[in-house]
């Protein structure tokens, strides 16, 4: 009899056990560094709400937007974004830019957003200027489409100095 | 044999059946009727808007304790304010006073620090103030932000007038000396005398401090004035030029004065050195009127008795002027009204010292006394008014002018040397050319005299100017202002403080974010904290199919 009710404790208590998953966390890759002469200096980004936090973000079939559990950005992802602009081997006059980042997230069928607008930081501030990229992952998981969305970075700085002029 | 009959009855007894209704009908009309009877008093409170107040959760608080809770958060009739209705418990009803008030505590950010930080956590509440009027109000308006420090707590309240543009906010500190004794409570304009109106709170016992020689006057800020004691530069302590306020002191060479009742009113001083130029209560009026240039007097140049300052001057106009007088534009006297201060000569601070010097003064001018304009600096170029007694001066005595008393006045100084010179040319002209020819001789050495001393003036200027102090002084001024610069760079935009502030903000703002979502859980599975249940894996993003655009 009282095997049987330590035999019925155990199993109770191992009910109560849960394993918990590792938590993975990202930071976005570095991408090649520009080879022109022109630098960015990222003045200030700002964030949509639903990416600012630490959370990847991963838009499902459904359309919803699901804010992962064990997937996190390493660094705050404004950081993340202004490092890869900011990445260049130029030493020429920056480039003084303000960014407002409205979409930047991957997507469960495998492709990765990246939208919002810029514009020249100065004393007489340029207009804003909008951008809407976006591309696929060619291979499944988190890191992936992480790296998709460095490369993606990658594409803004390029349009920007594009469009300033070297 | 006859059948036999029911013998029916009518029952007139009423069924024992019925007791039991009858008893629970009885016990719950006493419930209902315990439940009103104690129940507590239901109120309105009016507010602009009702951020942060939220039907059945947000309290009414009594020195923090609680006291009810509000029950329904409604538009008004015309949609221009909101009405909460709470509810409060029996205990608190002799607190709903006349005077009571009621106000949204929550974090608030302003001169006076930041408060409410408490409720960051908490959500908004509402704090009741009871105030000592009678009892049995209902319908309260609400204050939008903390109330003025309620009527019992010891100290006194004396109320600051200014003609100068609003200076002061409500909350703005009180410093005596630096330390910090009270608050500006209301702040308010009254356009029929064009005045500001401050009501200013100190707290005891420093209210103790103020009796009616004090005088407050605005401690922000950096004044830069050129007079005609030269340039000054005035600064408050870096709190007070940051966040404002006012202060107090007795001003030098003043009595300590009577103590003050509440609600006394002070004028509310610029700076404290137009306290130091006109620290007296009492003073006497006089007009004075220049047939010469003002250019280069001001209000608040100093009235002066052989170097001394005995007052100032308050105004420069001409509406002194009977109605009509300028129509002569070639005769018009330039009025200048000044004040003198009898405390400042040792007469004492009274009106019956003005009445003794006024007399005084009446009798002075029979014997040349006089008032004239000199130079108070040659670098500004500015005037002072000097009273002094001057030979061989025409019969004169103190006039009127409306409703002020007119003080005799003589050219002196660069003006009457200028009228001298004027003079001195006019007689020239009126000389006969042959009686000039055989005079040549002797004008031409006294040009030569006049040269030289021109010459010698222009060496001592030089002189002057190359003094190392004279080189070092716009240095010392560019240094003073670098430092300036340097110190409240800190503040800036760009600087690592709001920088700082900001991360903090951010950090605040995520930790916020998580605990809301803690307590979205928690409401969701209240038992998720002992037993947090598995969470699901997270959804995998796949590779992107060869199709697909």
């Amino acid at each position: 009899m009282r095997l049987i009710i330590y035999i019925t404790i155990l199993l109770g208590l191992s009910a109560c056990s849960t394993t918990i998953p590792n938590v993975s966390n990202y930071l976005l890759p570095n991408i090649e560094a520009s080879s022109g002469s022109s630098r960015i200096e990222v003045a200030r980004i700002e964030l949509s709400e639903y990416i600012d936090h630490k959370d990847v973000v991963l838009e499902l079939d459904d359309g919803s937007l699901h804010r992962a559990n064990f997937h996190k950005w390493g660094e705050n992802l404004d950081d993340g974004i202004a490092r890869l602009l900011e990445r260049s081997n130029g030493g020429g006059k920056p480039i003084r830019v303000e960014l407002s980042i409205a979409r930047f997230h991957g997507s469960e069928s495998g492709s990765v957003v990246f939208s919002g607008k810029w514009r020249e930081e100065g004393d007489g501030a340029s207009p804003w200027r909008s951008f809407d990229l976006e591309s696929d992952v060619p291979k499944s998981g988190y890191a992936n489409m992480v790296e998709a969305q460095a490369a993606l970075v990658g594409e803004l700085r390029a349009k920007i100095v594009g469009a300033v002029g070297e | 044999m006859s059948k036999p009959q029911a013998n029916i009855k009518k029952s007139k007894r009423i069924s024992a059946i019925w007791i039991l209704p009858l008893i629970v009908f009885m016990i719950g009309g006493y419930v209902v009727y315990h439940s009103i009877k104690n129940q507590g008093p239901k109120i309105t409170i009016e507010f602009s808007n009702a951020e942060g107040l939220v039907a059945g959760k947000t309290k009414i608080k009594a020195r923090s304790v609680d006291v009810g809770l509000v029950e329904e958060v409604r538009l008004s009739a015309d949609h221009k304010t909101v009405i909460l209705s709470a509810r409060l418990d029996k205990e608190v009803e002799p607190l709903l006073t006349e005077d009571a008030v009621l106000w949204v505590v929550k974090p608030r950010v302003g001169a006076s620090g930041i408060t409410g930080v408490g409720t960051l956590l908490s959500g908004a509440y509402i704090e009741l103030d009871p105030g000592v009027g009678e009892p049995g109000r209902r319908d309260f308006e609400g204050l939008e932000g903390i109330p003025n420090t309620p009527a019992e707590t010891p100290g006194a309240r004396v109320v600051l007038r200014s003609e100068n543009a609003k200076s002061l906010n409500v909350g703005d500190p009180v410093t005596y000396r630096g330390f910090r004794v009270g608050r500006v409570e209301t702040s308010g304009f009254t356009p029929a005398d064009g005045a500001f109106e401050y009501e200013v709170f100190i707290e005891a016992p420093y209210h103790e401090l103020i009796t009616t020689s004090s005088r407050f006057w605005n401690a922000s800020g950096i004044t830069i004035q050129a007079d005609a004691d030269g340039l000054s530069v005035n600064t408050a302590s870096l709190e007070s030029m940051l966040s404002g306020g006012v202060t107090f002191d007795l001003p030098e060479q003043s009595q300590p004065g009577e103590p003050i009742e509440n609600g006394h009113e002070f004028e509310l001083y610029a700076n404290a050195k137009s306290v130091q130029d006109d620290p007296f209560e009492h003073f006497i009026d006089y007009l004075l009127l220049f047939d010469t240039s003002v250019r280069g007097l001001k209000k608040g140049a100093p009235v002066e008795y052989r170097g001394i300052k005995i007052g100032s001057v308050t105004d420069i106009s001409f509406e002194y002027l009977p109605e009509g007088s300028t129509i002569n534009i070639d005769k018009i006297p330039v009025p200048v009204r000044i004040r003198i201060d009898p405390a400042r000569l040792e007469w004492g601070d009274t009106m019956e010292a003005c009445m003794n010097l006024a007399g005084e003064f009446s009798h002075r001018v029979d014997v040349g006394m006089r008032a004239s304009l000199e130079t108070g600096s040659l670098l500004t170029g500015n005037l002072y008014v000097s009273l002094d007694f001057y030979e061989g001066q025409e019969v004169a005595e103190i006039g009127t002018m409306g409703e002020l008393m007119v003080f005799p006045t003589i050219s002196t100084g660069l003006a009457q040397i200028a009228q001298k010179v004027v003079d001195v040319l006019d007689t020239i002209l009126e000389l006969p050319l042959t009686e000039t020819f055989e005079s040549a001789g002797g004008a031409i050495d006294k040009a030569s005299k006049a040269l030289e001393s021109v010459n010698e003036l222009a060496v001592n200027l030089k002189e002057l100017m190359a003094k190392e102090e004279m080189q070092k002084l716009p240095h010392s001024i560019q240094k003073t202002l670098a430092e300036l610069q340097t110190t409240l760079s800190g503040f800036s935009e760009d600087s690592d403080f709001q920088r700082n502030v900001g991360d903090a903000l951010k950090q605040m703002e995520s930790t916020m974010g998580s605990l809301e979502e803690l307590a979205d859980t928690i409401k969701a599975k209240p038992n998720s904290l002992i037993f947090p249940g598995k969470r699901k894996d997270d959804p995998k993003p796949k590779a992107a199919t060869k199709n697909k655009q």
